[in-house]
């Protein structure tokens, strides 16, 4: 029952994120659409990630595209929907296949349903030693790997956003 | 200790790019001359130390990663094309006044991170490869002041967001399917990991640029500068095939059939768009984007074969792979070469009687171009050849046959810049930019390597298929 | 299972919003709906197979996504200064 509540949360902010005709109301129907998608993890005790996605995602991240709206300063305008501007044919034609693949994945989880339960489940509540331990032993290669990512989206963002 | 030396290739050329930024920032008045030189000298310790580690053999380092011979194969590829790269950029962002530092060093990051797409077994390396690879090349599609370099990144970052997304999703499948990102783990429930694998591979194909997510291709070809398109078109398509490569290959059980019929629709597709959409482009560019296109459906015949013969197709495809490299970026130096000034000259006009004007640039122009629409002297015959045959080998006969003959629609359109110069309208307008010892040197090697990989293939592909 | 259809739905919304909205912001916002649909699932796979692996997975997309965003943010300013406006209808110069 809490799922549905929560999952009804997150799919009402989320359509709202695309809907919005201003980009800081948009913006800020992400944060909540994040922020049900954290209580959710929770449900699923996953806390480490759960407080992460609120500190990082919620937070810094979203931060940072609330800050280029008000730097840019924009008025918002009327909404106007464009329908796949351009090569529609061959754009339509991705966009189909990726429809066709999603409609297989619904059809999958509902006739399929029955065989994902999880067979034990106990004692996998992701706490902050649980996870940070498998971060830091089995994941310890990606995790130094990202910095390198880091690293260039810094020199990149950097290089863009500077003036002349 | 034995594991840093065989991980050499790959570290040497992230620390070369952070020593490069850093001096870069701490001296200011550090010529582009010198930084140039220092990049290339580390591309080629990378590509020393690939060779050793070749030799040497395979290592692997925890699960996640593994440095065999076609890694190491890969990197060596990757530092060649990218010292080709940095070489043919040095009139051009010398003319217009770019800053040196952050551009060898981004070129160098994407190169760590291809050799990272060649070198994880694991989802998770394989992807953040992918997006260090992806950020570096959004940013340097916006390398230039000018408006459509701009535009060129925010679509080609806006493509590639949404593709690398598909991907995630991909794997997120993947490991609901298995209970694993490791590319190996066996499947506890099919089904799913049938849906995992057709949102995985839609996501490669996107940054393969296949069909029918090819379409950001031409425009972000166009729009960036052209040393940087020319890198597009070599190292980062070459990484991206390994990354398909290694996905496609370590995926216990392989594809499956159905997959297979997919991957031969995908192929065919890919190269008689690519083919017919390039046949009555103005652009020179334009029209190598399209033709890109196309070498991506036939780089896919490879991974047709590779559910057959691994060994087989790994050498068809890294051999295609080089061939194409060295083509395509003598094709775009020679753009260069006659790009003036702030300007990009890539129009048919502007190449018209280049033949009389400049016979050796011609010849050369020619030579590549040959190569590209696969003339029997050239590597890109012996690697057609190569790919059609081993294709061949396994029955796949119609598919060998529509690969020919999109070959022959190609040479149409390849012909055209060569009819243009040499029996084209002399343009008196504007006169050859003086001689530009940097991309003439990229032009020399390029060419030669073209003849070498035509007249005598045996040696490299024994090696490709150590 | 009810989470990995929550999480394709948000996918769909995500593509949605870069099919048809027009401002560059919203779509950025929109490719970041779509990674978060897969952190979903990726939390809700790893309950599934009783294994941690998952969410640390997801801790290391965050840092992606991150880099992302910001590159995209700053191709979007650099934009800015050059059209003064984010409506992707004005960037057509290149030929279709």
């Amino acid at each position: 029952m809490i799922f549905y509540l929560i999952a009804f949360g997150i799919v009402v902010t989320a359509i709202l994120t695309i809907a919005s005709r201003n980009s800081v109301v948009s913006a800020l129907w992400l944060v909540a659409c994040l922020f049900a998608q954290a209580i959710l993890m929770v449900t699923l005790e996953a806390h480490l990630v759960a407080a992460m996605q609120v500190l990082l995602y919620a937070g810094a991240i979203m931060v940072l595209i609330l800050f280029v709206i008000m730097l840019l300063n924009l008025t918002p305008k009327e909404l106007k929907w464009k329908f796949i501007a351009g090569e529609r044919l061959i754009l339509g034609s991705g966009v189909i296949y990726l429809a066709g693949v999603m409609g297989l994945a619904l059809w999958i989880i509902y006739k399929k349903g029955a065989s994902f339960v999880p067979a034990a489940g106990g004692g996998t509540a992701g706490t902050v030693e649980a996870v940070g331990k498998l971060l830091l032993t089995k994941y310890a290669l990606p995790f130094e790997l990202v910095s390198v990512t880091l690293l260039v989206a810094i020199v990149g963002a950097i290089l863009t956003g500077r003036g002349k | 200790m034995n594991i840093l030396i065989q991980s050499l290739p790959l570290l040497i050329m992230p620390a070369v790019a952070a020593f490069i930024l850093l001096i870069g920032a701490m001296w200011r008045r550090i010529s582009g001359e010198s930084l140039l030189i220092m990049a290339v000298a580390g591309l080629v310790a990378a590509l020393f130390f690939g060779w050793q580690g070749f030799l040497a053999g395979t290592a692997s380092f925890p699960a996640d990663i593994i440095f065999d011979k076609i890694f190491y194969l890969t990197v060596i590829i990757i530092a060649i094309a990218l010292a080709l790269a940095m070489l043919v950029s040095y009139n051009y962002l010398a003319e217009r006044k770019l800053p040196w530092p952050e551009y060898l060093a981004l070129l160098l990051f994407a190169g760590f991170g291809a050799g990272l797409m060649a070198a994880g077994t694991d989802f998770i390396v394989l992807f953040i490869g992918l997006e260090t690879i992806s950020i570096a090349a959004y940013v340097l599609a916006g390398y230039t002041r000018d408006g459509s370099s701009k535009e060129a990144s925010i679509k080609y970052f806006l493509m590639g967001a949404f593709a690398s997304a598909v991907l995630l999703f991909g794997i997120a499948f993947f490991y609901g399917a298995t209970g694993s990102v490791l590319l190996s783990a066996a499947p506890i429930n099919k089904l799913l990991m049938v849906l995992a694998l057709a949102l995985i591979i839609s996501g490669a194909a996107f940054k393969v640029a296949a069909f029918p997510f090819q379409w950001w291709t031409p425009d972000v070809y166009e729009g960036s500068p052209l040393p940087v398109t020319a890198f597009f078109a070599t190292a980062v398509k070459a990484a991206a095939f390994i990354m398909l490569f290694r996905i496609v290959a370590g995926i216990s059980g392989g594809l499956g059939l159905k997959f297979e019929s997919l991957l031969i629709a995908l192929s065919v597709a890919t190269m008689t768009f690519g083919n017919l959409a390039a046949l009555f482009q103005e652009n020179i560019k334009r029209m190598l984007a399209y033709s890109s296109i196309a070498h991506a459906g036939y780089m896919l015949i490879a991974f047709v074969v590779l559910g057959k013969d691994a060994n087989l197709a790994g050498a068809a495809l890294l051999f295609y792979i080089l061939a194409y490299i060295v083509m395509s970026m003598g094709a775009f130096g020679v753009l260069i070469y006659l790009s003036g000034g702030e300007k990009e000259f890539c129009n048919m006009p502007d190449v018209a009687g280049l033949g009389r004007r400049s016979p050796w640039l011609a010849a050369v122009f020619g030579l590549f171009l040959l190569s590209l629409a696969g003339f029997p002297p050239t590597a890109g015959f012996v690697a057609k050849f190569y790919l059609f045959k081993s294709a061949m080998a396994h029955g796949y006969v119609l598919l060998v046959i529509a690969a020919v003959i999109n070959s022959l629609i190609s040479v149409y359109y390849y012909m055209r810049p060569v009819v243009a110069m040499y029996f084209g309208e002399f343009q008196q307008e504007r006169s050859l930019p003086k001689i530009r010892y940097s991309v003439a040197g990229v032009l020399i090697f390029c060419a030669i390597f073209v003849i070498i990989l035509g007249l005598a293939p045996a040696t490299i592909l024994a090696i490709l298929s150590h | 299972m009810e989470y990995i259809v929550l999480s394709v739905i948000i996918f769909c919304i995500g593509v949605a919003g870069i099919l048809l909205r027009r401002n560059l912001i919203i779509i950025l916002m929109s490719v970041e709906l779509m990674l978060s649909a897969s952190n979903i699932s990726f939390v809700a796979f790893s309950k599934m197979h009783g294994n941690l692996d998952g969410q640390a997975v997801v801790l290391l997309l965050y840092v992606l996504a991150a880099c992302e965003a910001a590159v995209g943010l700053a191709i979007i300013v650099g934009l800015f200064r050059l059209k003064g406006s984010v409506d992707i209808q004005l960037f057509r110069d290149l030929k279709k």
